[in-house]
């Protein structure tokens, strides 16, 4: 049996000792990524909670429990900090893929721990697929917060619209990748294919980096 | 191959094309309406993709969380800030009993599934594309008493031929056996692609136009 809250607490200690040391922009980010990561391990009891109470299998729980909890659960401290503190556009940027890196980091070790640590090139497949699905949906979501809505009402129907966006796009993931052969190999190409077009088509609106981010 | 296979390769080929271009567009100059037009038809084609993938990997259908139907009302949502993005304010007060066929046709399809499946859903479905209908039935009837626009007349036409043709689709699933091409769902179901396709054209042209008129400015 894996105790899950063990990995957790061993993994964020390091983190809370590095928030004490830290001056205030890395404190930040580092305050983020250790909100993906408690994101990503409430999320795995949500998602217990749901495979329980629907009676579902790995498989279910996977393609249609996961991605519906572990969006909503990602985007939850990101709209926290959006409409509490109100950010500008480029801290919230950062704000926003430091929370997926976290939330990916913490399920790449919960799946380490469940499947063992032997194959290297699994391993790198698995880790840069993953991670670069959750900057995916991350990104998506985002995409409207920054660039889109400027009205109270978008803000939530086309927020909400994104979202879905990113479950649906989370979903397929998983099911490609758990359905074995080439299917699996499409489904690990995927995210990667589509960061690289998304990334060409938002180029221009990220800007080049400011004086103040280059030093 | 199946009709349902092909009907839904068909359909997949549509979307994925539509959202390739309007995903182009939108590149171009980063205009907020061909963003929520991308989101449309990103979502329709997610939604597709996920449920048809499903069904050929493990040849069942989604029982607890239904992620292809959370994509398509995502869709609608886009269809309808879509719609109210376009709208100018003259064309949204301006009132016409078409808007009150299209609401009540949104409410009957919604009686009628809900009882015999899953209320929130219908509501969810519904209600971005009866209120789509009802401002874009506000709009055409606008463009039809000043007799000014065709490009916004079309496109107005457009959005309300997705939404029918998508009542229309949901009513005849009800009936058939999917088994050949002369069950009239499959006919319709293209239809609705066709329509989704022509809905693009109708944008791209408005969009051209506006675009002709501000540079005229």
């Amino acid at each position: 049996m894996i105790h899950i809250e063990n990995v957790f607490l061993c993994l964020l200690a390091p983190m809370v000792i590095g928030i004490i040391c830290l001056q205030r922009p890395q404190k930040r980010s580092l305050f983020f990524l250790m909100a993906g990561t408690i994101v990503c391990f409430l999320s795995s009891y949500i998602n217990s909670f749901f495979a329980d109470l629907y009676q579902a299998d790995v498989r279910m729980t996977a393609v249609e429990i996961s991605p519906v909890v572990e969006e909503c659960m990602k985007i939850l401290p990101f709209l926290f900090y959006w409409l509490v503190f109100q950010p500008k556009e480029r801290e919230s940027r950062s704000a926003l893929v430091l929370i997926a890196l976290g939330f990916a980091t913490f399920e790449n070790v919960c799946w380490l721990t469940g499947n063992g640590s032997n194959e290297l090139l699994s391993l790198l497949i698995r880790g840069f697929s993953a991670g670069t699905m959750h900057m995916v949906t991350g990104y998506i979501v985002g995409i409207g917060i920054f660039f889109i809505w400027d009205r109270p009402w978008l803000y939530f129907a086309g927020t909400a619209g994104l979202l879905s966006a990113a479950i649906t796009f989370h979903g397929m993931y998983n099911m490609l990748i758990s359905a074995g052969g080439v299917i699996e190999i499409v489904g690990y190409a995927l995210p990667i294919v589509v960061f690289s077009v998304l990334f060409i088509l938002i180029r221009p609106l990220l800007g080049s980096p400011s004086e103040e981010d280059k030093t | 191959m199946s009709p349902e296979l092909a009907d839904n390769l068909f359909q997949w080929l549509a979307y994925m094309i539509c959202t390739v271009v309007s995903l182009r567009s939108w590149s171009r100059r980063y205009y907020r309406g061909w963003f929520m037009l991308s989101g449309y038809f990103v979502c329709n084609l997610l939604g597709l993709t996920y449920w048809t993938s499903y069904l050929a990997i493990y040849h069942d259908t989604p029982r607890i969380f239904y992620v292809a139907d959370i994509s398509w009302t995502a869709c609608f949502i886009f269809l309808l800030i879509v719609v109210t993005n376009t709208l100018t304010e003259e064309e949204g007060s301006f009132r016409t009993p078409w808007s009150f066929v299209i609401a009540a046709a949104a409410l009957g399809v919604t009686i009628y599934y809900s009882l015999g499946g899953t209320i929130l859903f219908n509501i969810l479905y519904d209600f971005p594309l009866g209120a789509a209908g009802w401002y874009a039935a506000r709009g055409l009837a606008y463009q039809h008493r000043r007799g000014s626009d065709g490009t916004r007349a079309r496109f107005f036409c457009a959005v309300i031929a997705v939404i029918m043709l998508y009542f229309s689709l949901w009513v005849l699933s009800g009936f058939g056996s999917r088994e050949s091409w002369a069950d009239p769902y499959f006919w319709t179901d293209v239809a609705v692609t066709a329509a989704n396709c022509y809905l693009l054209y109708a944008y791209s042209r408005l969009r051209g136009r506006e675009e002709e008129r501000e540079a005229q400015v």
